[in-house]
């Protein structure tokens, strides 16, 4: 009951937070930025992050702002792919070589934060000035709070997505902005078909099928999230765990999504990549808030909205979940921590950053920057549109260990045995669930 | 007496030799030995990266050789693929390095041609390029398309996602390549003549005379290719990322997954003793069996 009305409190916060944008008459302004100062001696900072070439530009543009403004500290950029991003920092963290700024993904700070909580320093001792963010939305461990210190700084607002070409599901008569349920999505998916035989409803990997309907299925099921951390249990058990491979089997053999063999060519997030995409043979796909435009720039001329997220009869959790979408922390082998929150400071607080960085890591955290983004014209409203729709479901937060690497692979097996037909529900969640408990020992 | 004032003065000697050699020896303590040895004793050892190893025996062996299929499965994918690669690229190089071996005009620009794939090496911008090209709307499918043969899914079926990966192997034989040009250069005219004049034909000259001429170049391609083959990692990440259904899961990715993606360095580390316990076999075995088809004319002597 306590998780429940702590969900409530922390999705009525975050909804008032986002929609919230569009009524304030820009009362931020009044309030004026003060750069800080920096006397210290001259320093140089190396800054880590992946993303795409709106976002390089961005953060590129940033810093050199930064670096006029700042001389004396010069930041060195480390940017790149987000493959292998992650086992590359685990590396570096370990060695006592990773950079002094990170961009971590929220879902695997916690394993990092898990084996060593010394790994990066603490926003609120450093004097961190928090006063443009919302408590409530901060201060959660998914955006970077851990053991009452702020370890992390949310780069936005994020969650999964349901981005929808709405001419064509007009076209075929499919409303995804009414509430749907997951076995609407089979009827939807036929209906695709008898359409054109070309065109499927949902652009998915096996790697968004674990993501978005595995774990959003599991949790509404279950009314829990995949394991007990607290308790060293796993929570799901077999008859579950066939109940929601069953389900994902329907999805291929309904024809839903393309075949297992077709998207395996553009795992992980390269959907944007399949030229059936390109060429809006889908009707939808799940994505992340942050990740909305690459698929949209990916596909042009298309009217696109925020869809609703579909929801089980009789769920036991709404499943979907806001969050944030990266994370920047500070190292702890970082030489100049003072240098590092000056350029943070300026990077978060500083309205021209938030003006060049717009929404390149996704809505942005503070209303501030909404504020300016929406006054720049670059906060499109379907990406509002979006952390909207997820903000309001408040669902709970993955665990730490279904969200690492391992248990996602896991998952991710199992969904790919399915939808190869190489397996039934029944014996591929045997053998997931044994994986699974193997995990947690 | 004499002999031991010499032996002092020697000594001496052979000190200064050290610093001129402590650059390569601090490479080969640091960067060689310092990791071999520490990854043999990680690999009895839980050890998860972030934090400090702890001692647990040969379980890490016992957990990859009874528990986990998954480490079954990329040993046996990893043999399937050197059993694909090593023959295909030496059979191939062979036939373009006999092909070579004439004067033709312009066969040096041809030769270079042959030999640019090899360059790129074991490079992501090749395997990526790879990737795009055996895509299902890809340009290998377009080219068979207008042909008349339907489209391959090269990457997505786990029964061709293999040899799509081996494919990529193979092409690269250029070093191969220019090993045998060299090998085919030395093989003694006279002996060619010899049998011309005995009546043989170009099959049975290349049978009796080519290939038992170059058997200590097939042997050193074989050892060194097999070497390649076992380690392979790159073109599996790169391409299928060990998929579909594992079909690609070679034994470098399962490594470097356990190390790097699921920090368990520890078990990464018992996987690469198994790697290096399976090429010294080979290697050996390989070498063993060299002295009933390689032929040496110093009758490897030196």
């Amino acid at each position: 009951m306590k998780k429940f009305t702590r969900n409530i409190a922390a999705v009525l916060t975050v909804t008032a937070m986002v929609s919230g944008s569009f009524t304030t008459v820009f009362a931020a302004e009044d309030a004026e930025y003060t750069k800080k100062e920096y006397t210290g001696e001259e320093a140089t900072l190396r800054f880590s992050w992946w993303g795409g070439d709106d976002r390089l530009e961005a953060t590129l543009s940033v810093i050199e702002a930064f670096e006029a403004d700042y001389p004396n500290i010069h930041i060195e950029a480390e940017y790149g792919s987000s493959d292998g991003y992650h086992d590359k920092l685990a590396t570096q963290l370990a060695s006592g070589t990773a950079p002094d700024l990170i961009q971590i993904d929220p879902e695997t700070m916690p394993t990092y934060v898990a084996t060593n909580p010394d790994y990066f320093v603490s926003y609120d001792e450093n004097g961190f000035d928090f006063s443009e963010f919302d408590d409530a939305f901060l201060r959660r461990q998914i955006n970077g709070y851990y053991d009452g210190q702020q370890l992390g700084i949310p780069t936005g607002i994020a969650g999964p997505a349901l981005l929808v070409n709405q001419d064509l599901a007009e076209e075929i008569g499919i409303d995804f902005t009414a509430d749907y349920s997951w076995d609407d999505l089979i009827e939807w998916g036929r209906l695709v078909r008898e359409y054109d035989s070309e065109m499927y409803l949902l652009c998915a990997n096996k790697s968004y099928i674990a993501t978005f309907v595995f774990y959003n299925y599991a949790k509404q099921l279950m009314g829990t999230t995949l394991y007990d951390v607290e308790n060293g249990v796993l929570n799901i058990t077999e008859e579950q765990m066939e109940e929601c491979l069953n389900y994902i089997q329907a999805l291929y053999e309904n024809e839903v999504v393309a075949p297992a063999s077709y998207s395996a060519a553009y795992d992980g997030d390269n959907l944007q990549s399949d030229p059936n995409w390109i060429n809006g043979k889908y009707v939808c796909t799940f994505a992340h808030v942050s990740t909305m435009n690459v698929m949209m720039s990916a596909c042009e001329g298309v009217k696109w909205i925020a869809g609703n997220l579909p929801m089980m009869d009789g769920a036991l959790d709404a499943g979907w979940t806001a969050n944030c979408p990266q994370i920047i922390a500070v190292s702890s082998t970082c030489e100049n921590v003072d240098a590092a929150m000056v350029f943070a400071d300026y990077f978060f607080n500083n309205p021209e950053s938030m003006s060049t960085l717009a929404c390149t890591r996704s809505v942005p955290a503070t209303e501030k920057a909404r504020e300016i983004c929406q006054e720049d014209g670059t906060l499109e409203a379907v990406l509002m549109d979006a952390a909207n729709i997820c903000s309001a479901f408040g669902g709970l937060t993955p665990d730490r260990y279904a969200s690492s690497q391992e248990g996602k692979a896991i998952v991710t097996d199992a969904i790919e045995t399915v939808g190869y037909g190489v397996s039934t529900p029944a014996d591929a969640a045997a053998d997931t669930v044994a994986q699974l408990a193997d995990l947690i020992q | 007496m004499n002999k031991k004032k010499k032996i002092r003065s020697y000594r001496k000697r052979d000190y200064q030799a050290f610093i001129y050699i402590a650059p390569w020896l601090i490479g080969l303590i640091v960067l060689q030995l310092y990791p071999f040895i520490s990854s043999l004793y990680y690999s009895f050892t839980e050890y998860q990266i972030t934090s400090k190893p702890i001692w647990n025996g040969i379980q890490n062996y016992v957990t990859l050789f009874t528990a986990d299929k998954e480490f079954l499965t990329s040993l046996w994918v990893t043999i399937k693929f050197s059993l694909m690669t090593v023959p295909g690229k030496l059979i191939l190089a062979l036939a373009i390095a006999v092909f070579l071996n004439r004067n033709l005009k312009g066969i040096n620009l041809i030769r270079t041609l042959y030999y640019i794939p090899s360059l790129f090496g074991g490079s992501i911008a090749i395997a990526m390029l790879w990737k795009v090209m055996f895509m299902d709307n890809g340009v290998v499918n377009a080219m068979l398309g207008a042909i008349g043969i339907k489209g391959i899914s090269w990457l997505g079926d786990p029964k061709v996602a293999l040899i799509t990966i081996c494919s990529l192997e193979i092409w690269q034989f250029g070093s191969s390549m220019v090993m045998f040009l060299a090998a085919l250069k030395q093989v003694p005219s006279s002996l060619y003549e010899a049998a011309s004049i005995d009546g043989a034909g170009k099959i049975k000259k290349f049978i009796y005379i080519t290939l038992p001429q170059i058997t200590p170049i097939i042997f050193f391609n074989m050892i060194m290719q097999t070497i390649n083959a076992l380690q392979t990692y790159t073109s599996a990440s790169v391409i299928t990322n060990g998929g579909p259904m594992k079909a690609t899961y070679v034994m470098g990715l399962k490594m470097y997954k356990e190390g790097f993606s699921y920090f368990k360095m520890g078990y990464a580390s018992a996987i690469s003793w198994v790697m290096f316990a399976l090429i010294l076999v080979v290697t050996l075995l390989l070498f063993r069996s060299s002295s009933s088809w390689v032929f040496y004319e110093d009758e490897g002597e030196f």
